[in-house]
């Protein structure tokens, strides 16, 4: 069974122009599954794929001016594969193993950050202008761009799909639409009612809403 | 013109980029709907900044795929396997409907027992973060700290194999058991024995609490921290 192209770093190999390739997901789906039930191939295969949370967690902390030391980020690595362990009965087809990992990963060091950010505030101000660019509003530190992608899970299935595909796997609605076989117009009428779904969710939350 | 949910389509063609903002019933739509207006600004907003984080994402994921190792790869299968041991994920439908019910309570019970053992493990022991230790990954059993006469401090702790490596230390402060906790930024060096001791006076710098955990540093450079333990210095 083809897990997933890799290269010899063990990660997906890169598409034409450097560009990310449509991803394997049927692949990656059938990888976590025979991992969640204790296959040793596919146990193995799946460390290769997570071999890619460190790396996120040194990209994530030399972005935030190197705020954690290589004993947290050890220790951080550890957490997130546990997490990702964890969480992985809810991995879906609709991004790569990695891309679904890099969520949990940037949560966890987010969470990491703050704890240092009580004495280093503007690291963590840098961190978070993501989150401003949505419209979160900065007195809610807590919140992140993780925690917003999160919020996807809590919107219908087939709204969240459309999401994430064109948000994470930047899909146009043309490739969607040719990948699950609906047409571009229900698959335009669903990112909508996401979205609209997305807004009255984090003004509820009173993250806010207007820039 | 108040709004009406016949504009949602004029309103969702324009948010999902099928029409532009100047194409001309939608100016007109615009112009006497102040509330698709407002709607048409604020999901713009929240899908342009989606697209963002979605760049970001991918600038990652790609930049992860071809920067050289950063030295934790190592952990990655000792986490994954000590997860797989000990916390599974939820296995599929079809294995639990053969799980069997005897079985189910065997296991129940065995795991029960430990938890009571380990509670009772802990209640005799100095105050633990257990958190910390589930997820530390260094089988280490840190000792009460020894603080000497002369005010030096000895800390000690004990592993279930030995180390090719050596072992290093972390060291926080704090007024009481709940902290806030202060970073003493101690550098123990290589630590090749099971303990390690401090200058004489060295007690006296520190606040009446100690938050610590001790870290192995492999040959193979892989790093495993064993759980925080909170201490108090006082005798």
């Amino acid at each position: 069974m083809l897990i997933g192209r890799t290269n010899t770093e063990g990660l997906p190999a890169a598409g034409p122009k450097g560009t990310v390739d449509r991803p394997d997901t049927d692949g990656d789906v059938a990888l976590v599954q025979r991992a969640i039930a204790r296959d040793e191939a596919a146990i193995s295969g799946l460390i290769d794929r997570l071999r890619c949370v460190p790396r996120f967690l040194h990209l994530l902390n030399s972005r935030s001016g190197g705020v954690l030391g290589e004993h947290d980020l050890a220790d951080l690595t550890q957490e997130a594969i546990s997490l990702i362990w964890t969480r992985l009965p809810q991995y879906t087809d609709v991004a790569r193993i990695e891309t679904w990992a890099y969520g949990y990963t940037r949560f966890l060091f987010l969470n990491a950050l703050r704890k240092q950010g009580r004495t280093r505030a503007r690291h963590v101000d840098a961190e978070i202008d993501l989150e401003q660019d949505v419209g979160i509003a900065p007195d809610h530190a807590g919140s992140d761009a993780a925690e917003l992608l999160g919020l996807l899970d809590e919107l219908p299935a087939e709204e969240a799909r459309a999401i994430r595909s064109k948000v994470l796997e930047s899909m146009t609605f043309e490739e969607i639409e040719a990948r699950d076989a609906v047409s571009a117009n229900t698959i335009k009428a669903r990112y909508y009612r996401g979205l609209k779904r997305l807004h009255a969710r984090l003004r509820s939350t009173s993250w806010g809403g207007e820039a | 013109m108040t709004h009406d949910p016949k504009h949602e389509e004029l309103v969702m063609r324009v948010v999902t980029g099928e029409l532009g903002e100047d194409a001309p019933e939608w100016r007109e739509q615009r112009a006497s709907c102040a509330q698709c207006e407002a709607e048409v600004r604020e999901l713009r907003h929240l899908d342009a900044g989606l697209e963002r984080i979605g760049q970001e994402v991918v600038a990652d994921v790609a930049a992860a795929r071809t920067m050289p190792p950063v030295g934790e790869e190592a952990l990655v299968e000792k986490a994954l396997r000590r997860a797989v041991g000990s916390a599974p994920a939820s296995p599929p439908r079809r294995a639990l409907k053969r799980f069997h019910v005897g079985w189910f309570l065997t296991v129940a019970a065995a795991v029960l027992a430990m938890v009571l053992a380990r509670a009772v493990f802990l209640s005799t022991d100095p105050v633990h973060d257990g958190q910390d230790e589930l997820l530390g990954g260094l089988d280490a059993r840190l000792d009460r700290p020894d603080v000497a006469a002369d005010r030096s401090l000895t800390l000690s702790w004990s592993v279930g194999r030995p180390t090719n490596g050596h072992y290093e230390l972390q060291l926080l402060t704090g007024p009481s058991e709940q902290g806030p906790w202060v970073d003493t930024r101690l550098d123990t060096g290589r630590i090749t024995g099971l303990s390690w001791h401090s200058s004489p006076g060295f007690a006296s710098s520190l606040q009446p609490f100690i938050r610590w955990r001790v870290i192995e540093k492999t040959a193979g450079l892989e790093r495993l921290s064993s759980g925080w333990a909170v201490h108090s210095l006082s005798p």
